[in-house]
């Protein structure tokens, strides 16, 4: 099993350097950072505007960007800031591979610090979303799957399938234009959103209500009918029969019998999900402004922020490595009958 | 307990979770006559002024940041921190614009409570001018100024190794973006050599205006408290809490919920659902300086595009002109807050009135199109020598340009005139010419963006960058911001008059002389004035307020406005 981690481990090595020659390649072609100043009141000089590509090092090859990115320029030949030789200035960049994943373009400040302030504030939203969005698809699966095409079965179905359908943008917008617009002007108390709260846990835990519900109405769908699918499948085996033929008792067969074997599958889903939590909810944050990851990405997509778009590919390359290999180990222990060597 | 139980339960569970959660209606946020909550589409890049071009950034500098003189919402001086406009009348500008001396007004103090003196300002000055502080702001101080010395306590000199007739480019708001606190910087300047990567750019400790940073929360909001060492005394409003709301919808509705008092940034295409989503709010329009244009690609091959033929036919291009219905656009999209202009200069003391603005006259422009010899072919789309008027139209991905584009080709279908509609991320749009950007490179024929004018001098950006003859980018000048490929050496003699005459009547002759120029040679197709749209509601505040110009200072009277 050691054998088998640390082969994993080592096959990323290379699996993560392609990754990010790819990313890096697909987040430079995104556009110009030096765009933003076209339209903006202060536009800095074109003289000015130069001197800033030289340091930023935008005016290099891509593959000598990548380099940079990679390695550093602390060690290579000092900058020609005005592009005649008169002004030299040594790089400062260590390089991701020396623990620095480089200075945001926008803010001037270090991509990581940007990720560590917004990482918490995600989790804080998505790690909840995620386990109502299981935990209920679970019950719900399993009773739809018991109480297959019964009318409460139906009813289940279909509503979630209404939200499984509707676009996030507009069921995020529909629930701050009902519970917080309409309820003022009916007297009602509305429900407070926009951003994280005044810092108490009160208040916080009120500014989740409509982003999390929001999640977990588009999401829900996809995990009930996976569980349910998975779990009609079981139901139909020879084993299950056989337990019911032993006398067990119906919640006993569902929950030892058939639950446990349906929910292998249910682990790789969400080996495969839990990754992205990282990455956030891109429209979700936006909407109920969340200052959470994946408003933290379209903010410097917007701004072609390549360091801090990087940064946050590269954590969320790691994540996924690390979290397959998590499921691969889970496996074992879930079913005995899987051997790693 | 059943299976169906165990579901029942947690679906009890978690509605009653949800009810709890609703019910936990603790107003703790709670709106009261101290905290004016405004709410920014964009959070700021950086708090020290020099560092950024982002007009939210300067936003919430300005209210932490006093400036010499700032401008009124009518365009007049207001003095902050100076004790008079420096003027040649009054002595403070030398016979030959080379010398400036400004007087501060007695008794000055930072938040701190430490004195702000012309100390500060010469240190100021002075880091503007090092060019290992690589500032992104200042650069017509720093490529002009020789020297800055301190005078006396309130008393500062400026000298400048050319003439500066515009003093507001030097000392006022629009160029002189912060002042930094000597006491501060001064230190981390010894230390490092540069002010470039001080922390105290990002999380600021020290103001000079009406506010002080209290509290920032990354991605969320900006706590600001009233200083009550403002020069003009601490402002009746003690808190001002900055939102950020990065979708505009959900902006839009905190605004018609009441949740946000003051919104800075409403585009004109959204000014009627605004108006009508709460009765309370008042929407008040001020002129922010820039003009949304249509901009021709006149450009030859070797530039390394060229842009359709038929441009470079003034009749054509006069012929787009009359064959644009600019009055419907900017009544039936933009909700009439804007009305169309043919001046670069409009909006400003130095537009030339009597020029007009051309019609909207579709027989004229066919008449035009007919004598250039681009006649309707068979299907409906005007051709000459084989070659079809059929011409790319490209703008930002915004939506209301995107609805003007869209207006606009079925306006030009009805002359004869074909336009394939191409939009593209800002990011792409106005890349470099080295990144390709689709500006820069010529890959369109009309492009739509806005320019800067001009509004306290007749110095005007846009004839004097993008208009240029020198300006033009190739291989060999790739920095070049004349996109157009217009080139008229007498508006370039008439541009550098209105940079560098000491006349005032001479730049004044100059700026009409351009207008005129521009209106018969067609370089661009002026649509409208942009303004700044403001909102607030009128509920929560004491009377009406007045609100600065987007060239100065949205808060030049934060002080005076109450809250109830």
């Amino acid at each position: 099993m050691t054998r088998y981690v640390v082969r994993r481990v080592l096959q990323s090595i290379p699996l993560l350097l392609i990754i990010s020659f790819i990313l890096f390649n697909f987040t430079n072609a995104l556009g110009d950072p030096m765009a933003v100043y076209a339209e903006s009141r202060n536009r800095p000089s074109a003289r000015d505007r130069e001197i800033i590509m030289r340091r930023l090092g935008l005016d290099r090859p891509i593959l000598e960007q990548y380099l940079i990115w990679l390695i550093g320029n602390d060690w290579m030949p000092p900058i020609d800031v005005l592009g005649d030789g008169s002004r030299l200035e040594q790089g400062t960049r260590r390089g991701v591979l020396r623990g620095d994943l480089g200075i945001s373009f926008v803010t001037r400040r270090p991509s990581w610090t940007r990720i560590e302030e917004r990482l918490p504030w995600t989790l804080v939203l998505m790690i909840p979303s995620y386990v109502l969005t299981v935990g209920l698809a679970i019950a719900i699966g399993i009773f739809s799957a018991v109480r297959q095409y019964s009318f409460w079965d139906n009813v289940i179905t279909s509503l979630s399938f209404f939200f499984y359908s509707m676009p996030i943008f507009f069921i995020a917008l529909l629930t701050i234009y009902i519970f917080a617009v309409q309820f003022r002007r009916w007297g009602l108390e509305p429900i407070k959103w926009g951003g994280t709260g005044d810092g108490t846990l009160g208040s916080l835990l009120q500014h989740m209500v409509l982003p999390v519900f929001c999640l977990v109405a588009i999401q829900l769908a996809g995990y009930v009918r996976f569980i349910r699918s998975s779990m009609l499948e079981v139901l139909n085996q020879d084993y299950i029969r056989t337990a019911r033929a032993k006398g067990l008792a119906e919640s006993q067969v569902v929950r030892r019998h058939a639950f446990k074997n349906a929910a292998l599958p249910l682990v790789t889903l969400i080996g495969l999900d839990l990754p992205f939590l990282l990455a956030g909810a891109v429209v979700t944050e936006r909407i109920f402004a969340w200052p959470g990851m994946g408003r933290l990405f379209i903010e410097s997509f917007e701004r072609a922020d390549v360091p801090v778009m990087m940064a946050i590919l590269m954590v969320l390359s790691v994540a996924v490595v690390v979290f397959q290999l998590l499921t691969d180990i889970v496996y074992t222990w879930l079913d005995p009958r899987i051997r790693y060597s | 307990m059943t299976i169906k139980n165990r579901v029942r339960l947690a679906l009890a569970f978690a509605l009653a979770l949800a009810m709890v959660l609703a019910g936990f209606g603790a107003p703790a946020q709670a709106q009261d006559r101290n905290t004016l909550v405004v709410g920014f589409a964009q959070e700021p890049d950086n708090m020290n002024g020099f560092y950024s071009s982002m007009a939210f950034a300067q936003w919430a500098n300005d209210l932490v940041q006093a400036s010499l003189y700032d401008f009124s919402d009518d365009l007049q001086p207001v003095l902050v921190l100076a004790a008079e406009v420096p003027t040649r009348e009054n002595g403070g500008i030398s016979e030959d614009f080379q010398e400036y001396t400004v007087k501060l007004k007695p008794g000055l103090k930072w938040s701190d409570g430490k004195p702000l003196t012309a100390e500060d300002l010469v240190f100021t000055y002075q880091m503007i001018k090092d060019p290992a502080n690589n500032m992104l702001q200042g650069s017509s101080i720093r490529e002009a100024l020789e020297e800055a010395e301190v005078l006396d306590e309130t008393t500062f000199r400026l000298r400048f190794n050319v003439p500066k007739p515009f003093p507001e480019d030097l000392i006022g708001s629009p160029g002189l973006s912060t002042i930094l606190p000597a006491h501060i910087f001064r230190p981390i300047y010894e230390a490092e050599g540069t002010i470039e990567n001080a922390a105290e750019n990002q999380d600021p400790t020290v103001f000079s205006g009406p506010y002080v940073l209290r509290e920032w929360r990354r991605g969320e909001s900006m706590l600001f408290e009233a200083n009550p060492n403002y020069v003009f005394g601490e402002p009746k409003i003690k808190r001002v809490l900055i939102r950020f709301f990065p979708d505009t919808d959900s902006q839009y509705a905190a605004l018609a919920a009441g949740q946000l008092d003051f919104v800075p940034n409403v585009s004109e295409g959204d000014i009627p659902r605004v108006a009508a989503s709460n009765p309370d709010l008042k929407i008040v329009t001020v002129f922010g300086g820039y003009i949304e244009s249509l901009w021709l690609n006149l450009r030859t091959d070797e530039h390394p595009r060229a842009g359709h033929p038929a441009l470079k036919d003034v009749r054509v291009r006069r012929a787009l002109r009359l064959a644009i219905d600019r009055e419907t656009i900017t009544r039936e999209l933009l909700a009439g807050a804007t009305k169309p202009t043919d001046s670069i200069y409009a909006g400003s003391p130095f537009e030339n009135k009597e020029l007009g603005v051309t019609p909207y006259d579709p027989e004229a422009a066919a008449k035009l199109l007919d004598e250039a010899g681009w006649t309707l072919g068979p299907d409906g789309i005007r051709q000459k020598d084989g070659v079809k008027l059929e011409m790319r139209y490209s703008t930002t991905t915004a939506g209301w340009r995107n609805n003007i584009q869209a207006v606009i080709q079925q306006q030009l279908a009805k002359v004869g005139v074909s336009v394939i509609l191409e939009k593209y991320p800002a990011s792409e749009f106005f890349g470099a010419f080295a990144n390709r950007g689709i500006n820069a490179i010529g890959e369109y024929d009309i492009a739509q963006y806005a320019n800067n004018t001009a509004l306290t001098n007749p110095a005007n950006v846009t004839v004097d960058e993008a208009l240029n003859c020198k300006q033009i980018p190739n291989e060999s000048n790739p920095g070049g911001q004349n996109f157009t490929g217009f080139c008229s050496p007498e508006m370039d003699e008439a541009s550098l008059i209105t940079k560098t005459s000491l006349d005032p009547e001479e730049r004044l002759a100059a700026a009409y002389k351009i207008q005129e120029i521009m209106r018969d040679q067609v370089p661009l197709i002026n649509l409208f004035p942009r303004g700044d749209n403001y909102a607030y509601n009128t509920k929560r505040f004491v009377g009406e307020i007045r609100i600065g110009s987007g060239v100065g200072n949205q808060w030049f009277d934060i002080m005076n406005w109450e809250l109830k």
